[in-house]
């Protein structure tokens, strides 16, 4: 392994293991440090696939910034900024005393009053075994920092790891985000409105690997300018985690003023809804999508009971995945706040859904019902062929793409 | 959108920088740029420029010199004539009118708050006041009467003069107040004609530039309202904004010259809306009095689309207007002054303000636009 220049700092990052079992291994691993490289590169990273860790080295200084942009990467469990050192013990015990002594020095709240070592030794050509090598290194920590060990429930843990290509020492370790690296599971076509739903839907897909194709409607004049700068900023929130995004804009307002004319309003919801999903699955095949996913939650407003949840489905032959589908409002907008989308959701824009809504809308839509109402409005298929023929995209750049 | 030219119809919320202004804004940055109450060159040279261009202002309004204070626009010098003419009284009472603009209605609801009394007179449906009514609202201690002189929403022309004048005839000792902001340059101003001992002015909407406006007072002037050194008699403390003063004062002198011409081209202009919206758009109504409104605006009410979506659809199509009064165009709600008049919240409506640098042509497209909006978009 190179050694580390002075003017760099070195992480390790760690990944899951279960999932990674069998012929897919190098796969998950691959998309994982594609994603790891897209936000490290631009800060001058150096990307690394060790045994079962990656490695960043990178300029120093840019700790915090490292941490935020690894924050977004899933797949990682953990990571850690670590110093590296010769797989030699008296090189050890200096390391991990000088990790512990700077350790100390910015440590925040309640001081510590124990300590452990704790060691992983995968380069089995090294002399000492683990046990002995923590208490070796162990016993010179805690000379320098007097502390007592605790082996059980250490305030400041010291690790070691010494592994066949890098051998280093490091006391702190951030939770990733964990998850499935994005690129894994495959393209899903996301329906996003302005709402608060949407966008952590699509946060979860990302979560599980999938890559995301976000569509969303709008009705100009009826929806203006601001209501289409609310879902690029949407998007740009999820782009942390995902990546540049291709956001799809479709113009619903000829249909939905058709709807509006001709059908029984109290089906306006339900059929709106029917004809964003035909649309969204023609877009879907057109750009490979395997499945198309809502913001949907069993019964949070009227076009999702399960009748209308049904009804709806029934016009798309892709799989429908509904990551919300058990939330709680309270559990979604907790999500939303983490993951910034919530102040972006709130911003006070009328968005197409929540236009023409009736007073009181059909809650259990019957098939036959919908059919019926869609007859007054001609060919659908054809409507929602238009509607993605004539849709826009606007690229959503990566905001990691630069330092 | 279309592409190409933009025709500006939105001249009520603000207007064009006049380039003569703007030259002379030019001019005052680079050669007076001292602090106008500073005793040093630079500092006089300033202070000549101020008082050049007061005196050109006065000039243009018909009062003298020192019956005007600068502010930064029409909302502070609203705010300077309400709160601090009744700065130091703990109470009494004060006439307005239900349609003024959102500045005198907020400074209104501060003296309320305070302990006065307030009478709101609500306006016909023409969106016209009856002075009776208004002067009749008059009381031993009604301490303060605000009229506007033009209104912003539908450009109906208040009948300040017999207002006020019934006020003062009630009670003499009353301060009477009136809202000039989009009726100076456009119409003759009258201060003393119309017994108004305080009228507020504003620069962005006569070609000036934003950021700067006047007060005209009278006998009294008010109580400042925030404490500094004694620029403008100390009423309004703060180093003045000269180039933006300089820029109003050239803007206002253009404009009363100009006054008559511009107002019978721009009567040419929003005739011709008015024929191109009747043939073009059946279903329109034109709000307010048609024979006491300003040629200036023009407020035009449809079935069907709202009032947000209407602009949009006019900005498809290159136009581009308010909905109601840009001030709160993004509020969403019914515009006090359209529900003073008894307009049904289910009709969009919009403002067109016409300038001088339309045309007929310009006139005709927008009403064309706004068929073609209502055709598209309407329910």
């Amino acid at each position: 392994m190179t050694p580390v220049p002075p003017s760099s700092v070195l992480f390790i990052l760690r990944y899951g293991e279960i999932f990674l079992k069998g012929g897919n291994r190098p796969f998950f691993e691959r998309c994982l440090v594609d994603q790891v490289r897209r936000v490290m590169l631009p800060l001058g990273g150096r990307v690394t696939r060790l045994h079962g860790r990656v490695e960043v080295e990178l300029p120093a200084g840019g700790d915090n910034e490292a941490f935020e942009r690894l924050s977004h990467v899933f797949g990682l469990t953990s990571f850690s900024r670590v110093t590296a050192v010769e797989p030699e013990l008296e090189a050890l015990c200096a390391a991990a005393t000088a990790e512990a002594l700077a350790s100390l020095e910015v440590w925040t709240g309640e001081p510590p009053r124990t300590f452990k070592v704790e060691t992983r030794r995968s380069d089995k050509r090294f002399p000492m075994k683990s046990p002995e090598i923590s208490r070796q290194v162990g016993t010179a920590v805690g000379e320098a920092i007097g502390l007592p060990a605790d082996l059980r429930r250490p305030d400041l843990r010291v690790e070691v790891e010494i592994g066949s290509q890098r051998t280093f020492v490091t006391t702190q370790r951030h939770p990733g985000p964990g998850g499935l690296p994005v690129g894994c599971s495959g393209p899903v076509q996301l329906l996003l409105s302005g709402g608060i739903d949407s966008p952590v839907a699509g946060y979860s897909l990302l979560k599980r690997g999938c890559t995301l194709l976000p569509t969303t409607f709008e009705s100009p004049p009826y929806t203006g300018e601001d209501a289409r700068e609310k879902v690029i900023d949407l998007c740009s929130q999820l782009a942390r985690y995902a990546g540049p995004l291709r956001l799809r804009i479709m113009r619903f307002t000829e249909v939905q003023l058709e709807i509006q004319r001709r059908c029984p309003p109290r089906m306006a919801v339900v059929l709106y809804r029917r004809m964003m999903l035909r649309a969204a699955e023609r877009a879907a095949r057109f750009s490979g999508a395997l499945a198309l996913a809502t913001g949907d939650s069993l019964g949070q407003v009227a076009s999702q009971t399960l009748e209308n949840l049904s009804c709806i489905a029934e016009v798309a032959t892709l799989p429908i995945l509904r990551p919300l589908v058990t939330f709680d409002k309270a559990e979604t907008i907790a999500v939303a706040q983490r993951i910034g989308t919530f102040d972006i959701s709130v911003r006070p824009h009328v968005d197409c859904c929540s236009l023409f809504v009736p007073d009181h809308p059909e809650t259990h839509a019957s098939s036959e019902a919908a059919v019926k109402a869609e007859a007054q409005l001609g060919d659908v298929d054809a409507l929602a062929q238009a509607l993605v023929e004539t849709s826009e995209i606007i690229e959503i750049p990566d905001p990691f793409a630069n330092a | 959108m279309s592409e190409g030219e933009i025709i500006y119809l939105d001249h009520a919320a603000a207007t064009p920088l006049l380039p003569e202004a703007a030259a002379a804004m030019a001019d005052a940055y680079r050669d007076a740029p001292g602090n106008p109450e500073a005793i040093g060159r630079p500092g006089r040279e300033a202070a000549r420029v101020l008082r050049q261009a007061r005196e050109r202002l006065a000039g243009a309004v018909g009062v003298h010199p020192e019956r005007l204070l600068f502010t930064s626009g029409g909302t502070e010098s609203i705010g300077l004539a309400i709160l601090g003419m009744l700065r130091d009284r703990t109470g009494g009472h004060v006439i307005t009118s239900a349609i003024e603009h959102p500045a005198v209605l907020g400074s209104v609801q501060m003296l309320e708050r305070r302990g006065f009394e307030v009478t709101r007179v609500p306006p016909e449906r023409t969106g016209v006041l009856d002075p009776e009514r208004f002067a009749a609202a008059a009381r031993p201690d009604t301490v303060l009467a605000c009229l506007m002189h033009v209104n912003n929403e539908l450009g109906t022309i208040q009948p300040v003069q017999a207002a006020l004048g019934g006020v003062k005839e009630r009670t003499p000792r009353c301060q009477t107040f009136v809202d000039a902001v989009q009726s100076f340059t456009r119409l003759a101003l009258d201060p003393d004609g119309w017994q108004a001992d305080l009228v507020a002015l504003s620069g962005h909407k006569i070609g000036g530039p934003r950021g700067v406006g006047a007060l005209v007072t009278g006998k009294r002037r008010p109580e400042p309202l925030f404490g500094g050194g004694d620029q403008e008699w100390g009423v309004r403390p703060g180093t003045q904004n000269v180039p933006g003063i300089v820029g109003f004062a050239v803007a206002a002198e253009l404009g009363e010259r100009s006054r008559s011409s511009r107002r019978a081209r721009v009567s040419e202009v929003s005739g011709a809306f008015l024929v191109a919206l009747a043939e073009g758009v059946t279903q329109a109504l034109v709000n307010g009095n048609v024979e006491a409104r300003s040629p200036w605006i023009v407020s035009v009410s449809v079935p069907g689309l709202s009032s947000e979506a209407l602009v949009r659809g006019m900005e498809e199509h290159g136009v581009c207007v308010s909905a109601g009064a840009a001030c709160h165009a993004r509020s969403q709600k019914q515009s006090h002054v359209l529900q003073a008049i008894g307009l049904s919240p289910r009709l969009g409506t919009l403002r067109l303000s016409f300038g001088p640098e339309n045309t007929p042509d310009h006139a005709r497209r927008a009403a064309g636009a706004l068929a073609l909006t209502v055709k598209r978009y309407a329910l």
